[in-house]
């Protein structure tokens, strides 16, 4: 049975007996959409966010929100890899005969089974709430399958912080010191154009903004499948710099 | 296992001038060799940060040595980590458990990934390491709920489910009641028997001596002496008296005077007299006689073969720790280091 999957189901078993930690990452999220949709409603739903294509401000509010909810579930799993550190299950790991690459994979996989449902979450509550998604089922699955790669794109980055820090806090502090400015220096509560120029220009090279401007686009105006593109391309980019640089990271361990 | 056989290497494990120096320049290893044979119990003893946990974990793969070579199981550590890591098992000093899975759960874990699948053979293996360390009214409980002494025995029983040509156990009886120390003794005696080449630290002296097939003391990152108990013992003398003293103000005098005879190999004096001969049969009669004619009345005598903690404290200069599991061959030695200090 390859390792992969044999420690996939591992990870999936710990977050099923620790269900409080995934409800608590999506928890945040929830609250910011009733909050966020609630207080700005006045100031944001106008007829120029319309005007734009966006069906409500609260359609516009969720995909941040999915993607919040997936970043700290990637957060989680850098912390997750600092307990293994400290319990000596990741020693125990890598003096098995495994790949250090189905390490970093077995977890990050199991990571996104969670995202997904995190994810699904988050949507179910903006349908409550009046935000369908306009691309149907098609768009839905592209925008969990979307939110999903950026989690594990985050998760690769909190496991190498966590790696490389071997310290639960550092990985905590450094994790929000990422997640939050990745969702502020993106539409996620905002288009981009209302936005000033520098944040727009650092949006440019921030992965969750891509990810938020499909999902966006999904939930009010439509598929665009060169942003798709662009957004694959970057999230491709992330990821072929970051696994490795994990793996790696798992080397140096052994120094 | 194949690999080892077919390669059969003349040692399981192979250790060359290896060296160890920590980032920031705390060197942890300055140039051991040993070798151990395939089917070999090998005791590495030593203080704490004497070098026995590096050495280990530099065999193991985890950790890279700065010069020096190590081969287990004729596998170079450097070059072929991938190959020992098929035949080894491994316990660390500090348990490696989670938490949030079950005891039962552990096993087939690392059953899995030590390339052992889910089969008849697999349940059968798992099986026999919940009864060997009596896991058994705990196999369904999670990790996180067990007590120190029961995650330390799963913990062993992880690292030899596969059955590992070579098993590595750090300090392994650490946290373990008598009962568990005897079954897993029991266990590497027998997995010895079938071949296994097991290689473990510990601080605990005597049962190294009960153990082990042979022994190195390591000492500031250096091997000070290798070889069987036996050998080791008879080395630092054949017998060993304890005394005490009807009147205890006498024990220094009486140290100094038992110190100049030739069939005493050394005295410690504490709450007792601690003295070490050549032989039990000449050298008995000779300290009573020394004694008598220093006028130093003698309350009782014990005799006794020597301890590894002779060996120790006549290789390093030092007790190898103070709080020992039993024995009071230990604790006496303890009562020695102690009284002396306090003057």
């Amino acid at each position: 049975m390859p390792a992969t999957v044999v420690l996939t189901f591992r990870n999936l078993v710990k977050n099923v007996r620790t269900p409080m930690l995934v409800i608590a990452s999506v928890a945040q999220p929830l609250v910011w959409l009733v909050m966020f949709s609630q207080t700005f409603s006045r100031l944001a739903d106008t007829p120029l966010l319309r005007g734009l294509g966006y069906r409500s401000y609260l359609a516009l509010l969720v995909p941040g929100m999915m993607v919040l909810a997936v970043l700290f579930t990637g957060l989680q799993s850098g912390l997750a890899m600092v307990t293994d550190i400290d319990s000596g299950m990741l020693d125990k790991l890598r003096i098995s005969p495994i790949s250090r690459l189905s390490i970093l994979l077995g977890r990050v996989l199991a990571d996104s089974v969670t995202m997904v449902a995190q994810g699904a979450v988050v949507l179910g509550v903006g349908a409550l709430m009046g935000a369908r998604v306009e691309t149907g089922w098609l768009g839905t699955f592209g925008m969990l399958a979307s939110v999903a790669l950026l989690g594990v794109v985050g998760a690769s980055l909190a496991n190498l912080i966590a790696l490389r820090g071997r310290n639960a806090e550092l990985t905590m502090v450094a994790g929000i010191f990422v997640t939050l400015p990745a969702l502020f220096l993106s539409p996620a509560f905002l288009p981009l154009r209302f936005q000033p120029n520098w944040v727009q220009a650092v949006a440019r090279i921030n992965p969750a903004s891509y990810v938020i401007d499909v999902g966006q686009r999904l939930m009010s105006i439509g598929n665009d499948w060169g942003q798709d593109v662009r957004m694959l391309a970057v999230l491709a980019v992330a990821a072929l710099v970051l696994m490795p640089a994990t793996v790696a990271a798992f080397r140096a361990a052994t120094r | 296992m194949q690999a080892i056989t077919a390669r059969s290497p003349a040692h399981a494990i192979e250790v060359e001038d290896l060296t160890k120096v920590y980032p920031g320049g705390n060197p942890a290893l300055n140039g051991i060799s040993f070798a151990v044979d395939r089917g070999e119990i090998f005791g590495f003893l030593g203080p704490n940060g004497s070098g026995k946990t590096t050495t280990v974990r530099i065999l193991v793969t985890l950790l890279r040595a700065t010069s020096g070579t190590a081969s287990v199981g004729g596998f170079d550590v450097e070059r072929m980590p991938g190959r020992i890591r098929q035949s080894i098992g491994y316990t660390a000093q500090a348990t490696g458990v989670d938490d949030d899975l079950t005891v039962h759960e552990h096993l087939v874990l690392q059953a899995l990934l030590h390339g052992l699948p889910p089969s008849r053979e697999q349940q059968r293996r798992i099986e026999e390491v919940i009864e060997t360390f009596s896991l058994s009214e705990v196999a369904g409980e999670r990790a996180g709920r067990l007590s120190g002494g029961l995650r330390r025995r799963l913990d062993i029983a992880q690292a030899v489910v596969h059955r590992p040509p070579v098993l590595f156990l750090d300090e392994p009886t650490i946290g373990l009641d008598p009962q568990s120390r005897n079954a897993l003794w029991r266990h590497l005696r027998g997995a010895s028997q079938e071949g296994t080449t097991i290689f473990l630290t510990t601080q605990y002296l005597e049962e190294a001596d009960r153990a082990c097939d042979r022994i190195a003391i390591i000492d500031g990152g250096r091997l000070v002496k290798e070889g069987t108990p036996t050998a080791l013992k008879s080395e630092v003398g054949e017998g060993r008296l304890r005394l005490t003293l009807a009147d205890s103000a006498d024990s220094f005098r009486a140290a100094r005077a038992l110190a100049l005879s030739p069939d005493v190999v050394s005295v410690e004096s504490g709450d007792a007299l601690v003295v070490r001969l050549r032989s039990v049969g000449a050298g008995l009669a000779d300290v009573v006689r020394v004694l008598d004619r220093a006028g130093i009345p003698i309350e009782t005598v014990e005799t006794g073969q020597p301890t590894l903690d002779d060996v120790f404290l006549r290789y390093t200069g030092r007790a190898p720790r103070s709080e020992a599991p039993a024995g009071a061959a230990v604790s006496s030695l303890f009562a020695a280091a102690h009284g002396r200090r306090r003057r």
